[in-house]
């Protein structure tokens, strides 16, 4: 089970146990995709086949699998297995509130660029938002702050490397 | 001017934050205001509003390979030379991959006003054939073409191949054992793979780098058995003693390596398909307008002509042609017909 | 000997001297931005320069080529966002150091043994670019897949505790690594028909979001984190631990110097196998490696600077570049009238000198400009969480762009940011999917070409017992994956007597 120390802080209780349990799964479910994906390219590739295109992917792939599964049987045959929680607590361990208003952020952040709306302008609105929402009121400053990044973002990239917006 | 603009917007900053941190809240107000105000305008004269006579604003030159290649090379001294009668700077950009058909993709994509230039080289006539776009140079306007390169055939220096000939003989006695680095499908070994198949029959097996120097170093080191080489590529390796050219892929030999016999001496049937190389050149997006068109050519011809960089496409040993319009047109025309039958011919493709 | 000329020209004209300075300078800055690199930086140079005197606009190149390969490692250690992949494994232990309060402690040493691994790339450069570019010569692609495998096996020392999840990490950045056009047979793979897709993902582009934005949305999601208070009074290291750390350092050079003079790999591979290195032969760090092991900082920092007069090596002896920088370098040359290829060593060896006392003078600068910015940047990362994060998203989605100008490349960041915090938050490593990116044109390249010239697979590997080379690595690999093995299995052992509450005194 993973156990990096970056996450010694948290407490997982029962809702993190069940999160960890789904992304595990989910962790398997991609790595089998990707094993489906490759073992397609793989019979659509003409012999000689060692030295194709798809042999790396096959077998990088089924590596992931293996361990993905590896993974979720030791997840749950630890002692955080057991213990089940509703999927709402599961989901909010795994993306607190303020991060998910922050990813909703980043959501709009991209629709607007995407949608052809200045960088200039999509850019210092994500960052006043953000920040705003972060801060909770600080208007002033925020905009202040704002300023300061996108005129440093400008004055470094746009004007010395000319990269085109 | 945007520099100081830049600098001026963040010295007022600190100035204004620090006013802030001594709570004065009108001044912030306003100071912040004042802000809002520069943001809104720096995006007013950032954004693209294109006015006047062409060319009104920078123009931007999308490069199809990397950075330090011999497209990029070549094209970094041209658009600094045509920036001077141009009036406005073109910016250089390298959008590498998929051989070159992102650069080319973008530039299809953007609108034909002529403010992004493709800076390619001679794979983007054969994308169709080689599935790797829809996109051909049919879609682009030519508005210079600098000119081309002549390649050999080069093997390393304990190779126990003297000439072409034996080559081939090697070749067609056990098909597949003899081994050709190449830069990939499309590349330029490969191509010359397909004519030589087209002519002579011989068929290499071939073994994949991901550039020229990379191909290069395999025959120096000895993985493979022969490449095919541009002259710029491996001149210094010739005269070091370290590569052996059996031939040239061409009807005269080049000057640069007078000893090295062209392939026509061996084999007149290459006549048809020569001369043969590739090439480099400036283009546009098929539409733009003709002004347009002309008064790149003209930039760009009068760059092309420098003396200075007329000295440097020498020590590139690339073979100057500058050619444009229609001229420029034909020649590609009449480069992707050869090729494209050759590669048909040679079964390469279907 | 034309050499020295090369010397007394930086001496009788000083103005050299300051563009070195002015280029290294710059450099540090540039290679702290993520999505700036020190390659876009020279080939902007390229096209600024080209009215300019060779020997000017060669300084000016040299200092940002050394400066930025340095630069990197400051957002590394202290925002966990490197600045370039060369200073991935950077962060790993730099960024520990800095949320203890260490940060100036690592900026001081990174900086120090920047400059030290710098001085030892020009060294072998003087030296042993004979042997070295012969050794570089005569790699065949079945060693440079085995050196992609070694590379491979720092999956497993970042994979912490659990191997699983480091496999994980590393597959699924493998298999990322493999998405787009296929370089040699021109077959689309996994594209979906997506253009966008067929130049594949960038490197860089996973590097900043796994790194720098999974960092912000990690950091966001924790209302509680303050920021950390930094102890900057010792920011140079005291001259003592210079000299314990020698060995490691001479170590880590070396690797540095060998891997950046094969053509086919650089700096950022330099600097994972010098970490991976490391952690092996350091027996008891004063503190844990992946805690803030200060051998995790001096390592690939010696390395990915030594890297730099290692790709010199081929490039000045060969005429073929080393590394991407490089690359850029050699067309420099052409356009300036060199020649580069076996004959520049022995036709202009002015030249070469002078390219060695540029690099000399960058060492020197290095430590110089690297020191002094270490208040200000630290700074930075003492502003509320609130600002500094929000910041560094849109840093990153600009960085990002600079790529290639394209918008795919900001939401593949955005997504790289979202999987990556995924994985901070349920204890998988990040790191291993870095290190699978980055190694997976290596590995994939060298062992289809290896197949295809030996036959089949078996024949490949009766190839590799044809060449002393490809033995020794051989050698290296197995030897490897035994001990990390048998670390593994220990380590096991160990939780399963301590679970069992029989923890013997002398098992540590």
């Amino acid at each position: 089970m993973p156990d990096n120390k970056s996450n010694d802080t948290t407490e997982y209780g029962d809702a993190g146990h069940a999160a960890e349990r789904g992304f595990a799964l989910a962790l398997l479910l991609l790595g089998a995709a990707a094993f489906g994906m490759s073992l397609e390219l793989w019979h659509s590739t003409p012999p000689p086949r060692a030295s194709s295109a798809a042999a790396l992917p096959l077998i990088v792939t089924a590596l992931w699998t293996l361990a993905a599964l590896l993974n979720l049987v030791g997840i749950f045959r630890s002692a955080w297995g057991g213990g089940s929680a509703h999927f709402i607590d599961a989901l909010r361990f795994a993306i607190p509130p303020r991060l998910a208003l922050t990813l909703l952020a980043v959501a709009a952040y991209c629709a607007l660029l995407l949608l052809g709306v200045s960088f200039y302008l999509a850019t210092p609105l994500f960052l006043f938002g953000t920040m705003c929402f972060l801060c909770r009121g600080d208007y002033v400053k925020n905009l202040i702050r704002t300023a300061v990044v996108t005129g440093f973002i400008v004055l470094v990239f746009r004007v010395l490397f000319g990269v085109v917006f | 001017m945007k520099i100081l603009a830049s600098a001026f917007c963040s010295c007022y900053n600190n100035i204004v934050y620090n006013v802030g941190k001594r709570g004065m809240r009108v001044k912030r107000v306003l100071a912040a205001a004042a802000t809002v105000i520069f943001i809104l305008s720096l995006a007013a004269c950032g954004g693209n509003g294109a006015s006047g006579a062409y060319p009104s604003r920078d123009i931007n030159g999308i490069v199809q390979w990397g950075a330090g290649g011999g497209t990029d090379s070549l094209m970094r001294p041209l658009a600094s030379l045509a920036e001077k009668s141009l009036g406005k700077s073109i910016v250089i950009k390298n959008m590498t991959g998929a051989t070159g058909s992102i650069a080319a993709q973008y530039v299809s994509d953007a609108p034909a006003d002529g403010y992004n230039l493709l800076m390619g080289a001679e794979n983007p006539a054969l994308y169709d054939v080689l599935d790797i776009s829809a996109l051909t140079y049919d879609d682009f306007d030519c508005v210079y073409l600098i000119g081309d390169e002549t390649v050999g055939i080069a093997v390393g220096k304990d190779s126990p191949y003297t000439s072409f000939g034996e080559l081939v003989a090697a070749a067609s006695a056990a098909p597949g054992t003899l081994k050709i680095s190449t830069t990939g499908v499309g590349g330029l070994p490969w191509e010359v793979g397909a004519f030589i198949k087209d002519v002579t029959g011989a068929e290499f097996l071939q073994v994949p780098y991901d550039s020229d120097a990379s191909a290069k170093m395999a025959v120096l080191g000895g993985e493979c058995d022969l490449t095919v080489c541009k002259v710029q590529s491996g001149l210094e390796d010739y005269r070091a003693g370290e590569l052996r050219f059996l031939c040239m892929f061409s009807s005269a030999p080049v000057s640069a390596m007078p000893d090295v016999a062209p392939v026509t001496v061996e084999y007149p049937d290459f006549e048809k398909y020569l001369p043969w190389g590739p090439f480099y050149g400036v283009f546009v997006k098929k539409g733009t307008d003709a002004a347009v068109i002309d008064a790149l050519s003209r930039a760009f011809s009068e760059a092309g002509q420098d003396a200075g960089y007329q000295d440097m496409l020498a020590g590139f040993n690339v073979n100057f042609l500058g050619l444009t319009g229609d001229d420029a047109a034909n020649y590609i025309a009449s480069w992707r017909e050869g090729t494209v039958g050759a590669l048909r011919n040679s079964g390469a493709i279907s | 000997m034309g050499m020295l000329s090369g010397l007394t020209a930086v001496l009788s004209e000083p103005v050299l001297i300051v563009l070195v300075a002015l280029g290294t300078l710059a450099g540090v800055y540039v290679g702290a931005v993520p999505g700036l690199s020190g390659t876009m930086a020279v080939s902007l140079l390229v096209s600024f320069t080209l009215g300019w005197e060779t020997r000017s606009a060669l300084a000016v190149m040299i200092g940002v080529y050394v400066g930025a390969v340095f630069g990197g490692s400051r957002p590394a250690i202290l925002l966990n966002v490197p600045g370039a992949p060369a200073a991935v494994a950077t962060s790993l232990d730099g960024y520990e150091l800095a949320k203890k309060g260490r940060a100036g402690e690592a900026m001081g040493a990174a900086t120090v043994q920047s400059s030290i691994g710098t001085f030892f790339g020009v060294l072998a450069l003087l030296l042993f670019a004979p042997p070295v570019s012969e050794l570089a010569r005569s790699f065949r692609s079945v060693d440079y897949l085995l050196l992609a495998l070694i590379g491979l096996l720092a999956v497993g020392s970042l994979s912490g505790r659990s191997l699983t999840a480091g496999v994980i990490a590393g597959c699924a950045g493998i298999f990322l690594g493999c998405v787009g056009v296929d370089a040699q047979t021109a077959v689309r793979r996994f594209t979906f028909d997506v253009v966008y897709l067929n130049s594949g993902v960038d490197r860089v582009v996973a590097m900043i979001g796994l790194f720098g934005a999974s960092e912000a949305l990690f950091q966001l999601a924790d209302a509680k984190a303050a920021p950390v208070r930094q102890k900057i009074d010792r920011v140079l290291p005291p001259l003592g631990d210079a000299l314990r750390f020698l060995p490691l350092t001479l170590r880590s050079a070396v690797i540095g110097i060998l891997v950046g003079a094969l053509p086919g790999a650089g700096g950022d591979v330099a600097a994972l196998l010098s970490y991976d290195h490391a952690k092996r032969t350091t027996a008891h760090p004063a503190v844990p490696f992946g805690e803030g092991a200060l051998e995790g900082v001096i390592a690939p920092e010696t390395a990915n600077n030594a890297a730099i007069g290692g790709a010199f090596i081929p490039m000045l002896t060969l005429g073929i570049p080393g590394d991407a920088v490089t690359a850029v370098l050699l067309s420099a040359f052409t356009v300036k009238g060199l020649r580069p290829g076996p004959n520049l060593i022995r036709e202009s060896p002015e030249f070469f000198g002078f390219i060695v006392v540029c690099l000399l003078l960058a060492a020197i600068f290095l430590p110089l400009f690297g020191l002094t910015g270490v208040r200000a940047f630290v700074k930075l990362t003492e502003i509320p969480r609130e600002v500094l994060m929000p910041s560094i998203l849109v840093l990153s989605a600009v960085g990002a762009y600079a790529i290639r100008n394209s918008l795919a490349d900001v939401l593949w960041m955005f997504l790289f940011g979202v999987a990556g915090y995924f994985l901070k938050r349920f204890g998988y490593p990040v790191a291993p999917a870095v290190v699978g990116l980055i190694l997976t044109r290596l590995c994939e390249e060298n062992y289809r070409r290896g197949v295809m010239l030996a036959g089949s697979v078996p024949a490949m590997l009766a190839s590799v017992f044809k060449s002393p080379v490809s033995v020794i690595l051989l050698a290296l690999l197995v030897f490897l994956l035994a001990a990390q093995a048998r670390t593994r299995l220990r380590a096991k052992r160990k939780d399963m007597r301590h679970a069992a509450g029989q923890l013997d005194g002398d098992e540590h």
